[in-house]
This record gives C-alpha cells, sequence and structure tokens, in this order.
C-alpha cells in the first residue's frame, strides 16, 4: 500500500464527513419512525403505520420460532409454525420490504463510517476545533450519529422479528437467504449491546478521537458556565459598554460561540466511552468527562429518545478492571447533577429570559446594530435553545423529588423572545447582509490576502482555493444587495471545509497546526459568509425548537400554565409560532413522516390559537357583563326608588333622619380616589390586553404551508359568543312567557357593543364586520347556525303571548296613547302590556330587528289574519243565500230583518273580524316605529322611498303598484293596500273554488259585516271612551280591519275596492240606521258608541270620503253621537 | 301640456266669449221680448213666446256654464298634476342637495381620521394543493455529489475508480464471492452449509452441479454486494487496474467481525484473482427459462439477466441509459461494480448496483 493512495485531496474526507452525517441523520429518523410506529403515529390515527404481522395472532408463532432461532434460517423443520408464514410470504416480502432494507442501508452506513474513520486514522488528521473546526465538528458529529444509530437500532425490539420475517418470506419465494441478510443477522447480534461493542471498535481510533475531544478543553467549560459567571460578564449585552455597541462582536473561535452546548455534552460523554482510556491518563480529559456527567443526567439520542448517561456509563466501566476510580467518578457526578444541575439551569434560564429580553428590546428600536452584534443574537438563541431542550428533556425524565426545577412558569418568556429575534433577523436581514457584504470585502479579504502572501509554502492545489477565497469577496459589493442578488457561498464554506482536510492530515506540506491563524481567521471569514447567504439556515442550526414535537404533552402543558398565569398570557403566541418549526425536523430521507408532522403542527396551532382566542373571550364576556350591569343601573326604572326617596324626604322632614340609607348612585365607580385601589373590571382589562398583545403580536403565521391567522380565531369566537349573548339577553322563558323588554335588550346590546368596539384598541379587528354578520343575522327567522333568533322569540312572544292576551280580552288598544294597555281582570296577567307596546317600546323593538325582522314579524301577523280570514270564509259559505238576498234588498227594512234573523255566527265574524283588527293595529304600530327608526337611520333611502310612493301615477299597473307598496311598507310607511296582507291572503285561494266564486264570497263577507255591525250596540262592553279613544273591547279596530281586508281581498280578486266600500257603506249604514228606530233598551245600549264605528271606518279610509258617509247617513246623528258619548264619560267618571 | 295649453288658450276662453256673447245676445232678446209684450195685442202669445225664450236662454247658458266649469276643472286636474310632478322633482333635487352636503360633511370628518385597513380573512388558509407525499425509495450513497460545489476534486476518472476500489478492497474484501460464503458459515453455525463453501469458492456461477439456489446466491451475492456500496457512476475501469491495489491489512483487519475469533483463517484470503476472470468468461448455464420466445436483442451467452431498480442516464458515451424496470442482460462484471451488458436499448456499460437480478 503506498502512501500515493492516501492523498488527502483523493480521500474526499470532508465531501464524505458531510455527505455521510446527513446520511446518518436520515438513517435515524428511518430508525426512530420504525421505533416510535406502534407507540406515536397510532395515535394519529394511522392504521398502517406498524407493520400488523408482528401483533397478527396466527404468525405469532413463527415470529417467535423466528426471534429464538435468529440469525439462523431453519425453513426445513417446524414446518407446522412456518405454514402460515407460507401463505402470507409474499405480502409480508411486500410489507416489510422497507423496513428490512432500512436495516440494510443502516448497516451500509456502518460500512461507509468504519472505512472512513480508518481512512482518517492512516492519515493522521490534526484535529482542534478551535482551528479546523469544520473538520472537527463533523468527525465528532459522524461519530455520535454512528453510536446512537446503533443506540437505537439495539432499542428496536422487533429488530429481529422484521428481519427474520422478512429473510423467511425471501427465502420461501425465492428459495434462499436474502444476499444481505448474512451480515445483517450477524451485526443485529453484535450490536445487542451497542456501546460496549462498540469501545472494542473503536480502540483503534481513540488517538483521533481523543484529540478531537481534548480540544474542547477551552470551549466547553466556557460554555458551561453558571448564570451568575454570565450575569458578571455582561454577557450578551449590548448596553453595558456603550463605547463599544458599535464594534463587532468577535470571538477568535467564532462558530465555537453558537455551538450546540447538547452536541457537545453528546460528544464529550460518548467520546469519552468509546476512547475511555484517555480518562486514565489525560487529566484535562477527566475534567471535561466529570463536567459533562455534572451538568446533565441524560442526554437526547434522537429527538424524545433518551440515554441516562450515569447508569450506561457505570454499566460499562463495571466490568473493566481497575476502574473503581472512574465508577467513583461517575457516582459522585451523578449525586451533583440530581442536586444542583436544576437550580443551576433554573438560573441560567432566568438570566436568559431578561438578556434575551434586553436583546430584543435594543435590536427593535436600534435594527442596524443586528450587523456588527450578529454573534450575539445567534449566541443569545443558541443558548436559550439549549436551556428549553435542556428542560423539556430532564421534565419528562426527572425523579419528581425536585420537580419544581423542571417546572418553569415563566418558559413561554423565553420562547416569546426567542421568536422575536428570530423576526428581527428574518425581517432585516437585507441590513445584516450589507453590513456584512462590506466587511468580506473591505476588511477580511485584505486581511486574508495578506496571511497567504505571508505563507511560507503552499501547495499548488491550497493556493488555488485559497485565491478563489480572496477573489470571491474582494468581488462583493453593497451594490448586489441593494438589487436584491442571491448570494451563495456553499462553494466557498465547502472549499475551507476540503482545505481543513488537506491541510491537517499528518503529513501535509502546509499544516493548518502551524498556521492557526490561518485557521481562526478563516472560522471568522466562514461566520461572515453565513450572515449573507443562509440566515435562515444559521436561524435553524441556533434555535430550531422542532423537539417539541414529540413533547407534544408537556408542550401543551407549559401552554396551559402559559395561560393560566396572567403575566405570562402575553406571550403565548409562542406556542403557535413554535409549530412552525416542525417541519424543520423532517429529513428527505424519510419522507413518511412528513404528513404526520405537518398534521400534528397543524393541529397544535390551531388548539393553541383557539384556546388563546377563547381565553380571550371569556374576558371580553366577562367585561361585557360587567358593563351591561353597570348601563342596567341608568335605565329609567331604577330612578323610581330615588324619586320616591326624594318625595318622601320631602314629606317626612320632621320624621327624624334615620330613613333609608342613601342609595349609590349610577356611575359611582368612575370616581376613583387611588389608583391602587384594583377593581375586579381592572383585572379583566389587564388580562386582556396582555392577551391581546399575543393575538395581536403576527398578522399571520405559515405553519405547514398553511397560513394561520389569529385575529380571525378571536373574531370568529367572538361572532358566536356575541350572538349567544343577545339572544341570552332576551332571557326568553318558554314555560312562563316571560321576556326581556326591547328596550332593556337594546340597552344591554349597546353596551355589549361598546365593549367590543373597544377591542379594536387592543387587537386589529375588523369589529363592525363582526357586528355586521351577528346583528344581520339576528334579523333573520334562524341564525347560520339554526339557532332561534330574537326575531324569532319576539315574534313569537308578540304573536303566542301579548296578542292572545288581547283576543282573550285582557288588554285592549288604546289607540290614544298608541298602545296596548292591560285592563283591570280578575286574572292579573304576568307582564304588563303598556311596558312592551309603547311607542319607546316598539322603538326598540324596530332598532334590534331591523327592516327584515319587522317584515319578518309582520309575514307572522299576516299569517294569522289570514287563517282568521280563511274562518270567516267559511262562515260565509255557510250563509252564503242568506246573504245574497240581503245585498239586493237592503232598501227593504222589514225583508232585511226576516233575512237577519236567519244569519247564523254573527258573534263569530264580529269576533274574527276585531282580531284581525287588533292584529293590523299592532302592526300598524310596528311600521309606525320602523319608519321613525329608519328615518333616523337611511334618512336619504327613506324620504327617497317616501317620494317613490307618494308620487305613484294613477294610470299605474296594479302590479308595478304592489311593488311600490312592498317597497315602502319594507320601511315602515303605511300603504293604502298592504302588501303583505295581500301575499298572506293570495297565498290561501283555494284550487277547487272559481274565481267568480271567490269574489262573490269576498263581496259577501263585507255584507255579512256591514250588517252584523248592529249587533254589537247590545254589548255592554261595546262602549267608546274618549279617554282612549276607542271601545274596550277593541271593536274600534274593526274600522283598520274592514278597510285593510276589503283593498287586499279586492286587489286580490280584480274588483274596485272603491265601490265594495261604497256598498258596504251603504249597508252598514242602513242597517246602523235601523237601530236608531229601536226602542228596546238593550238593544241599543251603545248605539252610540257603534255609530261612530261608520265615522272611523271612513276616517281610516283612503278610498271613502266623508260626502259619501253624508249621502248615507246623516253627520247629525255622529255628531249627536259624538257629544252623547262624551257626555256619558264626564257622568260616569263623575 | 298640449291638452293644458289648448285649455288655457282655446277653450275656456272660447267658453267664456260664448257666454259673454250669449249674454249680450240675450239682452237683445230680451229687449225684443219687452218690445214684443208692450206692442203686442195677444198679450197672451207673447207672454208665452218669452217664457219659451227665456227656458231656450236659461238652458243654454247652464250648458255653456257646466262646460266652462267643467273645462276649469280639468285644466285644475291638470295643473294639481303637474305641480306635484314639480314638487316630487323638488324634493328629489332637495334630496340630492342633502346627500352633497352629507357626503362632503362625512368627507370632511374622514380627513380627521385614519384608515383601518382589514383584509378579509379566514382562520385558516389552506394552501391550493400539499406536495405530494413522495413515496421513498431507496438511493445509494454518493459521494460524488458535492463535487461540482466548490473546488472538488474535478479528476473523475482516476479518483473515482481509486476511491471506488478502495471501498471494494477495503471494506468489501469479506464480500467477493469467497469471502461472503465465508462470512456466512461463522456467522450462521450451519454445519450442513460447511461443505458447500469450496464449492462456491471454485467456481460459484458456472458449477452447475452445486445446488443452483445456493450457487445463484452466492455468485449474485457476492458480486452485487460489491455493486450496492460501490460508488454509481464512475466510468468502468478495466478490470485489471483492481489488481493494482491491494487492501491494507490495517483496513482488512477492521472489517472482520472481531467476535468470531474462530473464523477459519484460511479461507480469508482473496480470491485470486484469475478465477474471477476465467468465471466471468464463463458460458452460463442456460437459465430455465430460456426458449425460442426470448427477444432477438438477448445475446446468445450472457452472465445473468436482471431488471433495472433505478432510472439511469449515461454519462458517457459507451453506458447504457434505462428507466426503472428495464431487462438486461449482463455479459461481463467488472470488480469495480460496473457490468457490460445488452438491453433493447443497445449495449453498454452501467453501475451493477442499480439491477437486481430478475427471478
Amino acid at each position: 500500500m503506498s502512501r500515493s493512495v492516501l492523498q488527502p485531496s483523493q480521500q474526499k474526507l470532508a465531501e464524505k464527513l458531510t455527505i455521510l452525517n446527513d446520511r446518518g441523520v436520515g438513517m435515524l429518523t428511518r430508525l426512530y419512525n420504525i421505533k416510535k410506529q406502534g407507540q406515536v403515529w397510532k395515535a394519529c390515527g394511522d392504521p398502517k403505520a406498524k407493520p400488523s404481522y408482528l401483533i397478527d395472532k396466527n404468525l405469532e408463532s413463527a415470529v417467535k420460532f423466528i426471534v429464538r432461532k435468529f440469525p439462523a434460517v431453519e425453513t426445513r423443520n417446524n414446518n407446522q409454525q412456518l405454514a402460515q408464514l407460507q401463505k402470507e410470504k409474499s405480502e409480508i416480502l411486500k410489507n416489510l420490504a422497507l423496513y428490512y432494507f432500512t436495516f440494510v442501508d443502516v448497516m451500509e452506513f456502518k460500512d461507509h463510517v468504519c472505512e472512513l474513520l480508518n481512512t482518517i486514522d492512516v492519515c493522521q488528521v490534526f484535529f482542534d476545533i478551535t482551528v479546523n473546526f469544520d473538520l472537527t465538528k463533523n468527525y465528532l458529529d459522524l461519530i455520535i450519529t454512528y453510536t446512537t444509530l446503533m443506540i437505537l437500532l439495539s432499542r428496536i425490539e422487533e429488530r429481529k422479528a422484521i428481519i427474520g420475517l422478512y429473510n423467511y418470506a425471501h427465502e420461501m419465494t425465492h428459495g434462499a437467504s436474502d444476499r444481505e441478510y448474512p451480515r445483517l443477522g450477524q451485526m443485529i447480534v453484535d450490536y445487542e449491546n451497542p456501546l460496549k461493542k462498540m469501545m472494542e471498535e473503536f480502540v483503534p481510533h481513540s488517538k483521533s478521537l481523543s484529540d478531537a475531544l481534548i480540544s474542547l478543553q477551552m470551549v466547553y467549560p466556557r460554555r458551561n458556565l453558571s448564570a451568575d459567571q454570565w450575569r458578571n460578564a455582561q454577557l450578551l449585552s449590548l448596553i453595558s459598554a456603550p463605547s463599544t455597541m458599535l464594534n463587532p462582536a468577535q470571538s477568535d473561535t467564532m462558530p465555537c460561540e453558537y455551538l450546540s452546548l447538547d452536541a457537545m455534552e453528546k460528544w464529550i460523554i460518548f467520546g469519552f466511552i468509546l476512547c475511555h482510556g484517555i480518562l486514565n491518563t489525560d487529566a484535562t480529559a477527566l475534567n471535561l468527562w466529570k463536567l459533562a456527567l455534572q451538568s446533565s443526567s441524560c442526554l437526547s439520542l434522537f429527538r424524545d429518545e433518551v440515554f441516562h448517561i450515569h447508569k450506561a456509563a457505570e454499566d460499562l466501566f463495571v466490568n473493566i478492571r481497575g476502574y473503581n476510580k472512574r465508577i467513583n467518578d461517575i457516582r459522585e457526578c451523578k449525586e451533583a447533577a440530581v442536586s444542583h444541575a436544576g437550580s443551576m439551569h433554573r438560573e441560567r434560564r432566568k438570566f436568559l429570559r431578561s438578556a434575551l429580553k434586553e436583546l430584543a428590546t435594543v435590536l427593535s428600536d436600534q435594527p442596524g446594530l443586528l450587523g456588527p452584534k450578529a454573534l450575539f443574537v445567534f449566541m443569545a438563541l443558541s443558548f436559550a435553545r439549549d436551556e428549553i431542550i435542556w428542560l423539556l428533556r430532564h421534565a419528562d425524565n426527572m425523579p419528581k423529588k425536585s420537580a419544581d426545577d423542571f417546572i418553569d412558569k415563566h418558559i413561554a418568556e423565553l420562547i416569546f423572545y426567542m421568536e422575536e429575534l428570530r423576526a428581527h433577523v428574518r425581517k432585516y436581514g437585507p441590513v445584516m447582509q450589507r453590513y456584512y457584504v462590506q466587511y468580506l470585502s473591505g476588511f477580511d479579504a485584505v486581511v486574508l490576502n495578506e496571511l497567504v502572501q505571508n505563507l511560507s509554502v503552499c501547495p499548488e492545489d491550497e493556493s488555488i482555493i485559497m485565491s478563489s477565497f480572496v477573489n470571491t469577496m474582494t468581488s462583493l459589493s453593497v451594490k448586489q444587495v441593494e438589487d436584491g442578488e442571491v448570494f451563495d457561498f456553499r462553494g466557498m464554506r465547502l472549499d475551507w471545509f476540503r482545505l481543513q482536510a488537506y491541510t491537517s492530515v499528518s503529513k501535509a506540506s502546509l499544516s493548518l497546526s502551524d498556521h492557526r491563524e490561518l485557521g481562526k481567521m478563516m472560522n471568522t471569514i466562514i461566520f461572515h459568509t453565513k450572515m449573507v447567504d443562509s440566515l435562515v439556515e444559521m436561524l435553524v442550526e441556533t434555535s430550531d425548537l422542532s423537539i417539541f414535537c414529540f413533547y407534544s404533552r408537556a408542550f401543551e402543558k407549559m401552554f396551559q400554565q402559559c395561560l393560566e398565569l396572567p403575566s405570562q398570557s402575553r406571550y403565548s403566541i409562542a406556542f403557535p409560532l413554535l409549530c412552525t418549526h416542525f417541519m424543520s425536523c423532517t429529513h428527505e430521507l424519510c419522507p413518511e413522516e412528513r404528513h404526520h408532522i405537518g398534521d400534528r403542527s397543524l393541529s397544535l396551532c390551531n388548539m393553541f390559537l383557539d384556546e388563546m382566542a377563547k381565553q380571550a373571550r371569556n374576558l371580553i364576556t366577562d367585561i361585557c357583563t360587567e358593563q351591561c350591569t353597570l348601563s342596567d343601573q341608568l335605565l329609567p326604572k331604577h330612578c323610581a326608588k330615588t324619586i320616591s326617596q326624594a318625595v318622601n324626604k320631602k314629606s317626612k322632614k320632621q320624621t327624624g333622619k334615620k330613613g333609608e340609607p342613601e342609595r349609590e348612585k349610577p356611575g359611582v365607580e368612575s370616581m376613583r380616589k387611588n389608583r391602587l385601589v384594583v377593581t375586579n373590571l381592572d383585572k379583566l382589562h389587564t388580562a386582556l390586553s396582555e392577551l391581546c398583545f399575543s393575538i395581536n403580536y403576527v398578522p399571520n403565521m405559515v405553519v405547514w404551508e398553511h397560513t394561520f391567522t389569529p385575529r380571525e380565531y378571536l373574531t370568529s369566537h367572538l361572532e358566536i359568543r356575541f350572538t349567544k349573548s343577545i339572544v341570552g339577553m332576551t332571557m326568553y322563558n318558554q314555560a312562563t312567557q316571560e321576556i326581556a323588554k326591547p328596550s332593556e335588550l337594546l340597552t344591554s346590546v349597546r353596551a355589549y357593543m361598546t365593549v367590543l368596539q373597544s377591542i379594536e384598541n387592543y387587537v386589529q379587528i375588523d369589529i363592525t364586520r363582526v357586528f355586521n354578520n351577528v346583528l344581520l343575522q339576528q334579523t333573520q327567522h334562524l341564525d347560520s347556525h339554526g339557532e332561534p333568533t330574537i326575531t324569532s322569540l319576539y315574534t313569537n312572544w308578540y304573536l303566542e303571548t301579548l296578542l292572545r292576551q288581547v283576543s282573550n280580552g285582557h288588554i285592549a288598544y288604546f289607540p290614544a296613547m298608541k298602545a296596548f294597555v292591560n285592563l283591570p281582570t280578575e286574572n292579573e296577567l304576568t307582564f304588563n302590556a303598556e311596558e312592551y307596546s309603547d311607542i319607546s317600546e316598539m322603538r326598540s323593538l324596530s332598532e334590534l330587528l331591523g327592516p327584515y325582522g319587522m317584515k319578518f314579524l309582520s309575514e307572522s301577523l299576516m299569517w294569522h289574519i289570514s287563517s282568521q280570514v280563511a274562518e270567516l270564509k267559511k262562515l260565509v259559505v255557510e250563509n252564503v243565500d242568506v246573504l245574497t238576498q240581503m245585498r239586493t234588498s237592503f232598501d227593504k227594512p222589514d225583508q232585511m230583518a226576516a233575512l237577519f234573523k236567519r244569519l247564523s255566527s254573527v258573534d263569530s265574524v264580529l269576533k274574527r273580524m276585531t282580531i284581525i283588527g287588533v292584529i293590523l293595529s299592532f302592526r300598524s304600530l310596528a311600521q309606525e316605529a320602523l319608519r321613525d327608526v329608519l328615518s333616523y337611520h337611511i334618512p336619504f333611502l327613506v324620504s327617497s322611498i317616501e317620494d317613490f310612493k307618494d308620487h305613484i301615477p294613477r294610470e299605474t299597473d296594479m302590479k308595478v303598484a304592489m311593488n311600490v307598496y312592498e317597497l315602502s311598507s319594507a320601511a315602515g310607511l303605511p300603504c293604502e293596500i298592504d302588501p303583505a296582507l295581500v301575499v298572506a291572503l293570495s297565498s290561501q285561494k283555494s284550487e277547487n273554488i272559481s274565481p267568480e266564486e271567490e269574489y262573490k264570497i269576498a263581496c259577501l263577507l263585507m255584507v255579512f259585516v256591514a250588517v252584523s255591525l248592529p249587533t254589537l250596540a247590545s254589548n255592554v262592553m261595546s262602549q267608546y271612551s274618549p279617554a282612549i279613544e276607542g271601545h274596550c273591547n277593541n271593536i274600534h279596530c274593526l274600522a283598520k280591519a274592514i278597510n285593510q281586508i276589503a283593498a287586499a281581498l279586492f286587489t286580490i280578486h280584480k274588483g274596485s275596492i272603491e265601490d265594495r266600500l261604497k256598498e258596504f257603506l251603504a249597508l252598514a249604514s242602513s242597517s246602523l240606521l235601523k237601530i236608531g228606530q229601536e226602542t228596546d233598551k238593550t238593544t241599543t245600549r251603545n248605539r252610540e258608541s257603534v255609530y261612530l264605528l261608520l265615522d272611523m271606518i271612513v276616517q281610516e279610509s283612503p278610498f271613502l270620503t266623508m260626502d259619501l258617509l253624508e249621502s248615507c247617513f246623516p253627520y247629525v246623528l255622529l255628531r249627536n253621537a259624538y257629544h252623547a258619548v262624551y257626555k256619558q264619560s264626564v257622568t260616569s267618571s263623575a | 301640456m298640449a291638452e293644458l295649453q289648448q285649455l288655457q288658450e282655446f277653450e275656456i276662453p272660447t267658453g267664456r266669449e260664448a257666454l259673454q256673447g250669449n249674454y249680450s245676445s240675450l239682452l237683445r232678446v230680451a229687449d225684443y221680448c219687452e218690445d214684443n209684450y208692450v206692442q203686442a195685442t195677444d198679450k197672451r202669445k207673447a207672454l208665452e213666446e218669452t217664457m219659451a225664450f227665456t227656458t231656450q236662454a236659461l238652458a243654454s247658458v247652464a250648458y255653456q256654464v257646466g262646460n266652462l266649469a267643467g273645462h276649469t276643472l280639468h285644466m285644475l286636474d291638470l295643473q294639481a298634476s303637474a305641480l306635484r310632478q314639480v314638487e316630487a322633482r323638488v324634493s328629489t333635487l332637495g334630496q340630492m342637495v342633502n346627500m352633497h352636503m352629507e357626503k362632503v360633511a362625512r368627507r370632511e370628518i374622514g380627513t380627521l381620521a385614519t384608515v383601518q385597513r382589514l383584509p378579509p380573512s379566514q382562520k385558516i388558509i389552506a394552501p391550493e394543493s400539499l406536495p405530494p407525499l413522495t413515496p421513498y425509495y431507496r438511493r445509494p450513497l454518493n459521494f460524488g455529489c458535492l463535487d461540482d460545489i466548490g473546488h472538488g476534486v474535478k479528476d473523475l476518472s482516476t479518483q473515482l475508480s481509486r476511491t471506488g476500489t478502495l471501498s471494494r478492497k477495503s471494506i468489501k474484501a469479506p464480500a467477493t464471492p469467497g469471502s461472503a460464503t465465508l462470512g456466512r458459515a461463522p456467522r450462521i453455525p450451519e454445519p450442513v452449509q460447511l461443505p458447500v463453501v469450496p464449492d462456491g469458492k471454485l467456481s460459484a456461477a458456472s458449477s452447475a452441479s452445486s445446488l443452483a439456489s445456493a450457487g445463484s446466491a452466492e455468485g449474485v451475492g457476492g458480486v452485487s454486494t460489491t455493486q450496492e456500496q460501490a460508488v454509481p457512476p464512475p466510468p468502468p475501469p478495466p478490470p485489471a487496474a483492481s489488481e493494482g491495489f491491494l487492501p491494507p491489512p490495517p483496513l482488512g483487519e477492521l472489517c472482520l467481525p472481531p467476535t468470531a475469533p474462530e473464523l477459519p483463517m484460511p479461507l480469508d484470503l482473496p480470491p485470486p484473482p484469475p478465477l474471477d476472470v476465467g468465471d466471468l468468461g464463463l458460458p452460463p448455464p442456460p437459465p430455465p427459462g430460456f426458449g425460442p420466445e426470448e427477444p432477438s436483442w438477448v445475446p446468445d451467452a450472457y452472465l445473468e439477466k436482471v431488471v433495472t431498480l433505478y432510472p439511469y442516464t449515461r454519462q458517457k458515451d459507451n453506458e447504457l441509459s434505462f428507466s426503472e424496470g428495464t431487462v438486461i442482460c449482463i455479459t461481463r462484471r467488472y470488480s469495480d461494480g460496473w457490468c457490460e451488458g445488452v438491453c433493447s436499448e443497445g449495449s453498454g456499460f452501467f453501475p451493477g448496483n442499480y439491477v437486481e437480478p430478475s427471478c
């Protein structure tokens, strides 16, 4: 074997280390998934994840047999056990191939690593982390990856079953074992106890390995300092030395400054286990070993796979003769780790919290400092990352006794400031690029050039590479940054790595160990290039917390703790932000887990954002409730007490001063004398503003290509809650038929809306959109979730409760008061009708329900009317013959009297007409209120509609006119013909009656009503009361009913409304005139009151005039009637 | 409008004039009547005549008054409706003015406020399509993939063949046919297997007498293990080149499983190269499936029929390109992992670890 074979440049050490390290991580990922598939992905509901053969009952005995005989293959005997296997061999071959070949790939990887380690030994490579950083780091990493891989392999319980099953299936199919099987089987057996085997294996490598490890003697202790030492050194502080603030943060060992502490501990622990001999001979090594053992009790192998270092090391050393001293060391260190490590790390986290906060604050104020102080940022990120990962690992694997050190309630703050720093680096990337491009071209290139010029020897290859460095750097200019050019220094970095390899072998003509300056300079330059072209990669390298993906329970617990602690809720956004890291832990060699990890990141992020929004929503709801109570105190009803008190005081001035204590006036809570007094509302506002800071922190975040908008979560929660609250505040009780007054509900809703509006001060959300969505939905019958709205509740209540009581005669409509008023009865009603139907209530109702809601209310009212009309029509049909005769013989009084006696259900007709009248009166109240409200809200639109309606040309087609009426009645304007009534009545047209017949029935209905009117006179209740401008039994509502019904019916049947009403007037007046001649006191008891109805009908009607009335009913009679009823009321009241 | 004008300018004035004309003519009639009565002898007849005149006059005047009144009323009606139209227009104008004022007022207020831009969005916006889940397939290690970045070692022909050789000699030494058998023997202590060893060693593929399965497994296994671990795209060097590089003793030793000290040492010797060459030169035993239905491109003599596992694009003119699943007849194997073969596309070199034996 000639030396020439080992030409360093032909070994491609740099390339191989890079490629194998990447491959190793890929293999780790694959093995991890094989190991975890049973536990982890099952939870994700993927049944295909685990090879089912290992749990298949039929194969159980075969699997047992295979594992027992492993790695031997015996197909000839034991046929009964393998019979089942025979059947499924092709399936097994297909499904286990990937698993099997992963193991084969691991073996292949191992072969390559062993080869490379041998090559490195043969080349006698010089390792010093402070000089040839990349070479040393990659060398150590490779060893650790290799070790980890073998340990992980030995932890896969099913490995023998998988490999064995596959091989048996292969043997059965192809008649021979798989060609890799013998070696693979042997490897599995050899590495039953991986570390023991590897300790033997590493004997030849121990020189290189221990050299590399000992080079950590400066770096590791410097990184592993206590918080107090950090504090004294004012680590990471930008403002401690203002004079040096603009100087670039420098170090001789730049890449070591942000090297992961975790990785170093792994190197030290595993490294010294593998070359344990050095511990006995070298004190430096022993110190490093002890220091590492003291600071942790477990190391992470891969993701959440941990390795308990003390126990493992003890088990390995206990069998070696003369290692009592080492074992004692381990035990001491274990004690120290258990008792001190927790508190030491706690203090460090505490320090880092404030340090990162300071850093983030200063940098957000002066982003330009990111240039010179970039190293600080990455150091801070790396330190914080190490501490968080340490905590996560130990919290999960620690004895309970010192639990306090392992629960960090302020962890959210630390993560948050890490995220803040990351955001700064991302945002101000160009600033940093600009700084370092100038640095590279203006300083580094010059210094390096000088250094290269002064080299005594420089072989050709090396000098080519180094002059290319200088050239690359000198060619840089700020213009490139301004033009947004994409930089790529990967080649340069790889070249430096190669150069390290070429100059670190023993026989190199230019030896790096003799030119440490060059190494340090180049390491610094490499850091500078990274600041230009790979900031994102640097962020991943120093602050990737994707490990949380595998500690999801701890992760969720931390989040809950954070929300519970009000001072930390400000930082809760850190948790969803962490979910954006998750995808960076995937490796291209294991595409299978991508979707699982992606799904997990999505579901966690969604859950966190949802919880935050819920919390904020709950706070807002509490504030709203308090505000509602406060605004409730301002309701007019509450002033009654104050008034009564004042009255009492005046009247009983002399009775003494004890009386009742003065009531607190509303608004007292705003008088604050001391800001130390914190009210409940203050606390809620503080908590809300803290939480909203979090929700408002980012406009959106991208998790696995899904864009999350935190504010939208709040918006949607607010929408749902606002809807629920509005409906809840109606306090509708189905059983007792109680409901809140519309005006009170309106006050509460307004208080609610004021609070919600104020949220815009905390979070940038479109609260108007929330209002529009929610309030608009409330004007519909059902909301978007199919729940009843206030529209349906109030419609229901007014129809089923108020109007029902009206038709029962307990409530009357008082036109003078424009309200329904309770009548004195023996059964007191549970509510006061006036308080629900006066103008202010109706206006509040229209305000709440809006035009759509009021339209729905009208339609429901009309539906009731149409059912009454249907009943009325039936009554007409019963009496159709008599009525036809009466219609023609109204001028023959005798005949009329005789015919009248033949009529049936006269009272029923009047009663139903009265009910219709009452409903129409209520509707006109509602319409009037709606008009008032709308002319306030939409004055221009309403006046346009008014214009439109007022100027319908006379000759307009009925259909067009109806459209205009539809429009105007939607705006609350009264119309000659009520379109809603027309629609309701025309929908009940029956099929089996011809239109002519229908028309006739409608005419006869009017006749029926007209001839029935006189019977009202005999009713005691029909007395007209001037005070209420109506009759107590609501018969004054007949006027409205007759006019509207006639208008609607004859619009539908295309008759002349005017003619029919004239006919009605003629019939009614002649029948009424008849009772003028009656002498019977009882039948004419309220004759005058009933006379007034005629006047009302004409007043009400847009089609009839007083002239017409005069022609058939003398005005004198009306005048006398008015005179009489007023006189009567005066006497009765007197 | 025309109607109104007609009424105003023609009908009503003419009506009035007619009325006035009537008035004067009636006066004349009255005078006549008076004279007539005074002069008349037959007073009764004169009176009757007068009465007739009076009636007629009254009727005509009444008619004319009625006509005029009707016209006037109609005129008033028309004017009323015209007035209503004017009123409507005025109120529209009024509204326009009001609206404009409102707009101006709002604009003035707006200048005092800032615009709040809130893009309408939803809680989660899912991407149009997620990157498809690429199924995992094994990729051989390629140490050449970084050579293009920076100043990699470009001297491929020497470098890679050396690497290939080195890897074969150092690690794959036990994987050559002889040692594969050997590797198997100590690990799986099967007494039955031992006698097979010399057979396989003597002639792996050609020994038709040995068990077909064992023979082929060893032959194929040994060679393709080499392929598996060799670097893929080196150009095929002459087989003789490998002879120059003997494995360095320490490396070879390392690769032996240390747990197998009972390993029969003599068998560890690398197989003599001539055997390798001779082996390759021997015509293969006719495969069982060999028949007249073979495609025309299949050569008369080949070592083995293989199916490609991965696609490969040739990097030199004398290489083969193929997609996944192509059938190739191997005519020659080289010790560095490259093979020479014939497929439907032609013949050429290809990396041996891209194929597996077709069964």
